[in-house]
């Protein structure tokens, strides 16, 4: 071999190792993976480094792989830990964060013993979050959810609406309702898929709806005064709101069938020597539509084609009918799936009545946990689901239940404590699931929160019944913010 | 134009020089990518390293002591050994006020994990940290976050 074929050769070996020997952050990295330039060293630094929040182990770190971006978005066992436009919602801000006049503080300060993030570097991870915790590449997480694919939670006290992706499970967006106080508590939501907008109702009478892709305002409708309670979506894609108390002329309390096309409504008033503090609708154009009112022992047939005109009074209890009995306290109401039965949860004898819409007469009556409030229906599987908010009975020391009632035997079939004072419900029947939200607000005996929010209060959280196993899911819990009163999804 | 850059100049080797800019370039790419180590310094000016530490550890839900928790640890582990008691060394059990005490632990890279009960949030609670012990002072604090 001559002496220039080996320098030539050495020099080639000599190549191929000291490139292919180059420490890893020297590769350029173009995958979603990547954080940006100047926010990944401080997750690398604090965050994910050898027996904390890595690849290896993370499972002792509250699940919370930090390695990159993709795991990051992913969240630990509690759900989202940087929600995108959210640092008032982000987790992550607050354990490394120190200064509570620029951020909550979580205890305790990551990394533990530190060396902690600076105010500089504290200032930069909440203007990342600000501007959507974009990936290197400028990917935004949660981007491109189709719009049947994101629930809906509304957070009574915090004035907030958390929308949690169906597939992943994450809480991808938090959205700010108006502070104005003139619109009062935000008291129901409603998504509907008719207009492509998401609606939350207002105590005091306001409709605001938005847009489901933008999440900007798209229509704004101002309703009598009084104290709106609930909203329902109608089977003609029209809504239904259900006002509590009326104003000073009627007593009776009222509804008004919103049309959000046209954007306008009509109401229709109920005298108080009929109804009194109405606050459940269901219904639908063959079976008819039925309001529940707090104080009677009765259900209310409506007619919508006479101007809200009761057309019939279903007994609850067999008694002469009372608008002022409130003995039973009728909270929500469901058609059965062959709409020949209304179920009516009770809250004050925690009893869920079941009415013969053909005969008129109380059919059944099935003593579920106390203070009833939110049923659904599983119809696949012939189940009637329905929270018991402040049951303290049925798994003592705790408060509240979920009871699964057999809809061909209408016997409870299974209960479960699924977390502190479960309400509203939704079955995602495309994934199996069913979403529970706990409200958490007791203050004498909640659940503590583990993070924080702008808002005073201890926050909510969000867990599922797993409907192919009926088991709770261990695995799943999306803490969410102060007092999740409601959802809605697609 | 062609241009040998391996050609010999006039009266002198490239094979030296050239043979040290290779091994220098194969040398500094092939470094390990670590921090630096830094040099352990006593806790206490005039302190000097102990081989063995009393252990003072807490384990902490956030702020909320977890009472009766119980402690694994082993030694010479920096990662996650696992959930299993037979993944580590030895088991201490919290007392009730979340605290727990090793003596006479010697000094060197540690895991530690708990687990326990949070009454507040009605949940089982656990998790763990790597630890470092110099030998910098007599007492070393652990804090063991667990997390439900």
């Amino acid at each position: 071999m001559s002496v220039k074929l080996f320098q030539w050769l050495f020099l080639g070996l000599t190549l191929v190792l000291s490139v292919s020997c180059q420490n890893e952050a020297f590769e350029p990295r173009s995958d979603s993976s990547v954080l940006p330039e100047d926010i990944e060293p401080l997750i690398s630094t604090a965050c994910a480094v050898t027996g904390c929040h890595d690849a290896i182990s993370n499972e002792a770190a509250a699940g919370l792989d930090l390695t990159d971006w993709n795991t990051l978005m992913a969240g630990s066992r509690n759900n989202a830990v940087v929600v995108p436009y959210s640092p008032a919602q982000s987790a992550l801000l607050f354990i490394l964060n120190r200064d509570e006049d620029v951020a909550p503080v979580l205890q305790p300060t990551m990394p533990i013993g530190g060396p902690y993030l600076s105010e500089e570097e504290v200032a930069l991870l909440i203007d990342w979050i600000s501007a959507g915790a974009p990936n290197a590449r400028g990917d935004i997480a949660f981007e491109q959810i189709p719009q049947d694919q994101k629930l809906y939670i509304l957070n009574n006290l915090c004035r907030e609406v958390a929308v949690i992706d169906l597939v992943s499970g994450s809480i991808m967006r938090y959205h700010r309702l108006p502070e104005a106080q003139e619109f009062g508590f935000a008291a129901d939501i409603v998504v509907d898929p008719a207009t492509g907008m998401w609606c939350v109702l207002f105590a005091n009478g306001w409709v605001q709806c938005f847009d489901v892709r933008t999440s900007l305002p798209a229509v704004n409708l101002r309703l009598p005064e009084g104290t709106w309670r609930s909203l329902e979506r109608m089977d003609d894609g029209t809504l239904m709101a259900v006002n509590w108390s009326g104003n000073t002329d009627f007593q009776g309390g009222q509804c008004a069938l919103i049309d959000l096309r046209a954007r306008n409504y009509q109401s229709f008033e109920f005298p108080d020597d009929q109804v009194f503090f109405p606050v459940g609708w269901t219904g639908s154009a063959t079976a008819g539509y039925f309001m529940s009112a707090y104080l009677g022992n009765a259900v209310y047939q409506v007619s919508l084609s006479k101007d809200g005109e009761v057309i019939r009074m279903l007994s609850l209890d067999g008694e002469p009918f009372d608008p002022q009995a409130g003995r039973l306290r009728p909270f929500s109401t469901i058609l059965s799936p062959d709409e020949q039965f209304l179920y009516v949860a009770c809250e004050r004898t925690g009893e869920v009545r079941k009415v013969d819409l053909a005969t008129g007469q109380l059919d059944r009556v099935i003593t579920v946990g106390y203070f009833p409030q939110e049923m659904v229906i599983d119809r696949e599987r012939h189940i009637l689901f329905v929270t018991c908010t402040e049951d303290e009975e049925t798994f003592p020391g705790r408060k509240g239940s979920l009871y699964a009632i057999d809809l061909r035997t209408d016997e409870v079939m299974q209960t479960w404590q699924p977390g502190y004072q479960p309400r509203a419900l939704w079955m995602d029947g495309k994934r199996q699931f069913l979403y529970i939200a706990n409200r958490n607000v007791d203050p004498q005996g909640a659940d503590e929160p583990h993070h924080y929010t702008e808002c005073e209060g201890k926050n909510g959280y969000v867990t599922r019944i797993d409907l192919a196993s009926m088991q709770l899911d261990d695995d799943y819990r999306a803490e969410v913010s102060v007092d999740p009163l409601a959802m809605s999804a697609w | 134009m062609n241009v040998n850059l391996l050609a010999k100049p006039e009266g002198r080797t490239w094979s030296f020089p050239l043979l040290l800019i290779m091994c220098l370039m194969v040398s500094v790419s092939c470094q390990k990518d670590e921090d630096p180590v830094p040099v352990p310094q006593p806790a206490d000016p005039g302190d000097s390293f102990h081989d063995h530490v009393h252990i003072h550890g807490m384990v902490m839900h956030h702020s909320r002591a977890i009472p009766m928790a119980d402690v694994y640890y082993k030694m010479g582990e920096k990662d996650f050994p696992g959930s299993s008691p037979d993944d580590y060394d030895a088991h201490v059990q919290a007392d009730s006020t979340g605290a727990f005490h090793l003596d006479d632990l010697p000094t060197g890279n540690y895991y530690f994990y708990g687990t326990g009960w949070d009454a507040a949030i009605n949940d089982s609670v656990f998790g763990g940290i790597p630890t470092h012990i110099l030998g910098d002072s007599a007492t070393t604090h652990v804090h063991v976050p667990v997390t439900e």
